[in-house]
């Protein structure tokens, strides 16, 4: 029987809620302190509201990219390139990775509670998600998608061991995403491998407008599957998501 | 009143294997939830969107929210096979691969059930007839009709390569949940905050 370790970390302006498994109550401890403290760790480095942060000093020209920036910026170009530049990392004129450093930050904290010796968990950092193992006795993690409209609603549940799933809307907070295109689905959610490819991508489909389904298609053969809610409330899936 | 036709899209939610276990059970539970998507096009057909879950209940159990919906029945718990050992994989992939199922086909000497399916929908109850195949779902026929349908038509039946459910208000059923970006202080009213409370 598991008993899993829950906290809610305020942090980023948003919570992350962290569920770790297992039985050995000193690992779970210690796997969560050092979670916590890479979260704030991240927080201080890639602040955009920190004018003192890493970031905003490396965006005002007073120093160079730390290796962490760095590997950052890497993966935003990488990302960049696997939505074909709907995920814009010069949304704003200026190198600007805020809307990827959450997906980051929570694969390097699953790399840490599993370094710790943690085979379940579940981190949610603010609505964007990692899984991995099961929810506990070999059970799948339960994941709900919620309504747009209304966040206490659910519009669907994937279930699964270790995935990821982000989901986006047109009204996220952070302002990263720029809509090019005329339409915009509700909200879209990407399940795949590595939060930060699948977090990006659920940003770049927000932001592809109407070619979004084309952008999520060739995605889908990639290994992320995704799910819109569009304009008029029906759902379109991707074939790997399922109907 | 107005003929209309109404189309419905059945989305279905069971894993391969949980649905064999769910049908390989005396006892089956079809709920049809608050339909996803409702949308009338030019000539003049509803086309509504349904998503069901379909679960075994040995026994029924009591609903634990009072305050749900009257017309909806209480949501047993899915009992679907827990995998033995889960294998933390090197690339984390969305698991349960099922094959895609057909468009459904009348089969052979399919043993059917009927479920006591109600949609608490807009257009009224509707009962629906499923027809199974081994594990999978070969047909569903509506056999009682909403008010102002002349026809009903459920098509688009897949068993989904996720498990996937679409449902309201169940936060019972779930361990975690995705959406655009809350704030700390929208976390406090979430779902999640009350995700996180009730395990700690």
């Amino acid at each position: 029987m598991s008993h899993p370790l829950v906290h809610a970390e305020h942090v980023w302006d948003t919570v992350v809620s962290i569920h770790l498994g297992g039985e050995d109550l000193r690992s779970q401890q210690a796997a969560l302190t050092a979670i916590v403290a890479w979260l704030h760790h991240v927080d201080e480095v890639f602040s955009s509201f920190r004018a003192d942060s890493v970031l905003c000093r490396w965006q005002r020209g007073e120093l160079t990219a730390t290796p962490e920036l760095q590997e950052v910026l890497d993966i935003a170009g990488r990302v960049e390139e696997l939505t074909e530049g709907y995920f814009d990392l010069h949304w704003n004129g200026v190198a600007d990775p805020t809307g990827i450093v959450k997906g980051w930050a929570v694969d390097h904290a699953v790399g840490i509670a599993m370094r710790h010796g943690i085979g379940d968990l579940m981190i949610n950092a603010g609505g964007d998600l990692s899984t991995r193992g099961s929810r506990g006795n070999g059970q799948p993690w339960r994941v709900g998608i919620a309504d747009p409209a209304d966040a206490t609603t659910i519009i669907a549940i994937v279930n699964g061991y270790d995935f990821n799933v982000a989901t986006s809307g047109p009204s996220e907070r952070g302002e990263h995403i720029r809509c090019r295109e005329p339409r915009t689905a509700l909200a879209a959610s990407v399940c795949g491998p590595d939060l930060v490819f699948t977090d990006g991508i659920a940003t770049a489909a927000i932001s592809a407008g109407d070619k979004a389904i084309d952008l999520l298609i060739e995605l889908d053969r990639q290994g992320w599957f995704s799910q819109l809610l569009l304009e008029d409330r029906t759902l379109w899936r991707s074939a790997g998501w399922g109907r | 009143m107005q003929r209309r036709l109404v189309r419905m899209t059945l989305a279905l939610v069971a894993t391969a294997a949980g649905l064999s276990v769910l049908l390989g059970l005396k006892t089956h539970e079809i709920t049809l939830v608050a339909p996803v998507g409702v949308q009338e096009s030019d000539d003049g057909v509803l086309h509504v969107q349904l998503a069901a879950s379909v679960v075994a209940s040995p026994k029924p159990t009591p609903a634990k929210t009072p305050a749900a919906s009257a017309s909806k029945k209480p949501k047993p718990k899915a009992t679907a096979k827990p995998k033995a050992t889960p294998k933390p994989k090197a690339t984390p992939k969305p698991t349960a691969k099922a094959t895609p199922t057909p468009t459904p086909k009348p089969s052979v000497a399919t043993p059917g059930f009927t479920g006591p399916v109600v949609i608490a929908g807009p257009y009224g109850p509707v009962q629906v007839q499923i027809l199974t195949s081994g594990t999978k779902i070969t047909q569903v026929r509506a056999v009682k009709l909403p008010d102002g349908a002349d026809d009903i038509e459920i098509n688009d039946i897949a068993v989904p390569k996720l498990i996937q459910q679409t449902l309201d208000r169940q936060s019972a059923q779930i361990d975690v949940v995705s959406g655009a970006t809350y704030t700390s202080l929208a976390y406090i009213k979430s779902l999640q905050a009350a995700i996180d409370l009730s395990r700690r």
